[in-house]
């Protein structure tokens, strides 16, 4: 990107920690975490289980706040959550008693948008994300794939600033899970937002993301960001030859041996 | 999903052990194995239940009977519903409003409905007011605590998803907390009126003249045993007819209980 482009900070995190009570005394989830989110980032955060990347996302939605330090979106506090920071859970959160229109409606609706602006809105984003056939069943009917593009679109459609996501695909076999990396790239492309994934795989982050915050548990740190780019690279071409270059392979193998130390040091911890 | 139309080994088993209980009935009443004054024959108990039907028992019909017991019973499971559903739904949300309601719900539920029962006649009178008022303790209870419980037992991310697209606590309450919380009202709704069912001879035993629970009483103290079972068998059947009802409510209403 060129450098004159002025940056706008979309989120900032500044020395922020997080600590709470458990029945071993305190616990550190977040230690010292800096983080400043751009416009059109799209961030993908990998390290081990209990390394606080779901307490990051979690401080970012509004969920918790930092026991020390400050969480900012633009010139204002996160106190806590808001339509401008839309979440894709882990397990889809679609209402079963609402069918997959009204579940993508339902935060316009809240928000009282009027009716013909939200009809447009919620058709436009359930086409966007493949679902226009389906707006009539409920999410039960839905296989994983489907709900997270519900999910998805449910987000989508209140234009939020920034999408946070944590594992949204993890729970997915791997053709749907290489499907939707494909269908979030494009979105990306497509609406220009910012983007917060949450991934326990080494090449979803690399496939996806502007940057890669590699973080570390006890106490969650970020340990090391990469700026890729193999995203661009992707979009459009064969998605594989990008996973063959030099550096992909090379990064690939950084933040493999980060985390890898990193489970060594935790299973030698528990024996 | 239409598995439904095969008649399950169950069923039949289910079946069989009534016709087997009534072939048993017939056998121990037609060789008189017992005294027929304490267990009447099935065909002195069904001539009873017409009789009671169509002539009455001490003044009112079978029907009459029955009828004045629902109408306590409904009016006081109504009354609930509307009280307990909302209460608990609020404990569940907010635990301050919890922690103000909760000692007297804890206190109260053991407490045997006869215990309190005189006070509430001697509040509200011999009539009407005092039955349903028992009723209406005895159905709070259950549905109250299943209302907390369900609260309780949200998915944290189902409250959260909503927040995080701009809703208000409000909106959550009624948008999220009332619909992910229906299928388990409903198991409330069933206990309550398990519970107040059984609470209604209890509360037809003092100072009534009709109802179909005060009949079996009174029955008692004549010795007419065949009205108690006309009694007994009236009770059991409208039990499960009021149960199946609220099962059948609950799939009209709660389509997607034990979905997803």
């Amino acid at each position: 990107m060129a450098s004159e482009i002025k940056r706008e900070t979309v989120v900032s995190i500044k020395d922020a920690y997080l600590r709470y009570a458990s029945e071993k005394g305190s616990v550190t989830a977040l230690e010292n975490v800096n983080l400043e989110i751009e416009k059109g980032e799209f961030i993908c955060v990998l390290g081990p289980s209990g390394c606080g990347k779901s307490t990051l996302l979690k401080i970012i939605a509004g969920f918790h706040q930092p026991t020390e330090g400050t969480a900012m979106m633009g010139d204002t506090p996160i106190t806590g959550p808001s339509a401008d920071r839309g979440v894709v859970f882990q397990t889809p959160t679609l209402y079963p008693w609402l069918n997959i229109y009204q579940n993508v409606e339902y935060g316009p609706k809240m928000r009282k948008v009027p009716k013909d602006e939200r009809e447009a809105g919620v058709k436009k984003y359930l086409e966007l994300v493949g679902l226009k056939d389906f707006a009539k069943q409920k999410p039960y009917e839905l296989s994983g794939g489907m709900k997270q593009r519900a999910s998805l679109a449910r987000v989508l459609v209140n234009q939020p600033k920034m999408i946070l996501m944590d594992e949204p695909f993890g729970a997915l076999d791997a053709l749907t899970r290489q499907n939707m990396q494909t269908l979030i790239r494009e979105i990306w492309n497509k609406t220009g937002n910012t983007i917060f994934l949450i991934t326990h795989d080494v090449d979803e982050a690399l496939a996806l993301a502007t940057r890669v915050i590699v973080m570390s548990s006890r106490p969650g740190r970020i340990v090391k960001e990469f700026h890729t780019d193999f995203t661009y690279d992707i979009v459009g071409t064969n998605q594989e030859s990008a996973k063959y270059t030099q550096e992909y392979m090379h990064i690939r193998e950084e933040i493999l041996s980060i985390i890898n130390t990193q489970n060594a040091a935790l299973t030698a911890d528990a024996i | 999903m239409k598995k439904k139309k095969k008649i399950s080994t169950e069923r039949i088993i289910s079946v069989c052990a009534v016709i087997l209980f009534f072939a048993a009935w017939y056998l121990v009443t037609a060789l008189e194995l017992v005294d027929p004054k304490l267990i009447p024959t099935p065909k002195a108990t069904w001539d009873s239940f017409v009789e009671v039907l169509t002539q009455g028992y001490k003044g009112h019909t079978l029907l009459q009977h029955l009828g004045t017991s629902m109408e306590r019973l409904l009016k006081a499971f109504l009354l609930s519903v509307v009280t307990a559903v909302p209460l608990g739904l609020l404990s569940g949300f907010s635990s301050k409003i919890k922690a103000f309601v909760e000692p007297f719900i804890e206190f109260y539920r053991p407490l045997p409905p006869l215990a309190y029962y005189t006070l509430l006649t001697l509040a509200l009178g011999i009539g009407n007011s005092s039955k349903i008022a028992l009723l209406f303790l005895a159905c709070f209870a259950p549905i109250y605590v299943a209302c907390v419980s369900a609260v309780a037992r949200i998915k944290e991310d189902y409250i959260n998803a909503a927040y995080t697209v701009g809703a208000t606590r409000m909106q959550v309450f009624w948008s999220v907390i009332l619909p992910s919380c229906a299928a388990e009202i409903f198991v409330g709704l069933r206990t309550a009126i398990g519970v107040a069912y059984s609470t209604l001879v209890a509360a037809e035993m003092v100072a009534a003249s009709s109802g179909i629970g005060w009949m079996v009483v009174d029955a008692g103290n004549w010795f007419r045993n065949d009205i108690i079972f006309v009694g007994i068998f009236v009770m059991g059947f409208t039990g499960l007819f009021i149960d199946w009802l609220l099962k059948f409510l609950e799939k009209k209403l709660v389509p997607w209980s034990g979905k997803d």
